[in-house]
């Protein structure tokens, strides 16, 4: 097996485990098998394997001859953004289950908990502005479109579903994973070299 | 656009890293400009006919030429 192919393999396979791990977790504190406390940080520690996983990815890019120092920053970035994300959503939720605070302190728990996602939303702004390389921004110019486009079809789609009563009504914060997916669509469909 | 990178990278020995790294651009870039999928900027392709001594009429074909 290349080195290509390897080190795909192994980013993949973090993934996988990320997600098995946030959706389990997820699964065992909805369906009460693991409550409360125990619950809660076993959900925030599957946030831990983010990092195998972005570091993974970083190798794949490397052997494929993708990297960059800015693709870096901007990876480290992100990781910062997700466990801080982790940390503030977890901490809000049981502060406005457990204390029931006032609307001005849950407004402010609001903000807290979406300033992380709001940074890696910048983050992604500086990425296009800190790569130098012009071939690989144009590349990332064409994914942010491609999961543009992905985020405006589902949404459009879900919503008239919704209209006509086929299908529940979902939390508006999903469109920055669902646009996350759209960019791991877009990287399918740009397939580079075999990158 | 047609270019002659592959044989210049070729007659010096270099592959296409090593080129990459001269031009301080990603070995992605290299591969995808040597084989027509993009086309550099004016800057960009000023850089890599200057790193081969050429014009870069001697590098890049014109397309209103190319056959």
């Amino acid at each position: 097996m290349d080195e290509v192919q390897s080190t795909r393999t192994e980013s993949r396979l973090w993934l996988g485990a990320f997600l098995l791990a946030l959706f389990g977790t997820a699964a065992l504190l909805k369906t009460g098998v693991v409550p409360g406390w125990p619950g809660l940080v076993l959900f925030a520690a599957s946030f831990l394997l983010l990092i195998p996983f972005m570091r993974s990815a970083e190798r794949a890019r490397a052997a494929c001859g993708i990297s960059s120092p800015a693709m870096r920053t901007h990876n480290r970035r992100m990781i910062v953004a997700s466990l801080v994300y982790v940390a503030l959503l977890l901490g809000g939720v049981t502060i406005a289950r457990y204390y029931s605070p006032p609307a001005a302190v849950r407004v402010i728990l609001a903000i807290a908990a979406a300033a992380p996602i709001l940074y890696m939303i910048r983050s992604m702004a500086l990425l296009l502005r800190e790569e130098r390389d012009e071939y690989l921004r144009m590349r990332m110019v064409e994914q942010s479109l491609i999961a543009t486009g992905v985020v405006l079809t589902l949404t459009t789609l879900y919503g008239f579903l919704n209209v006509f009563d086929l299908a529940p009504r979902l939390d508006a914060y999903l469109v920055v994973p669902l646009w996350g997916i759209g960019l791991g669509f877009a990287r399918l469909v740009q397939r580079d070299g075999g990158c | 656009m047609e270019n002659r990178l592959r044989v210049l990278r070729a007659e010096r020995n270099w592959s296409q890293g090593d080129l990459a790294e001269r031009l301080e651009v990603s070995r992605q870039s290299v591969n995808a400009i040597e084989t027509g999928k993009y086309d550099p900027s004016l800057p960009l392709a000023f850089r890599i006919a200057e790193l081969f001594g050429l014009a870069i009429e001697e590098v890049f074909v014109s397309p209103s030429r190319a056959h």
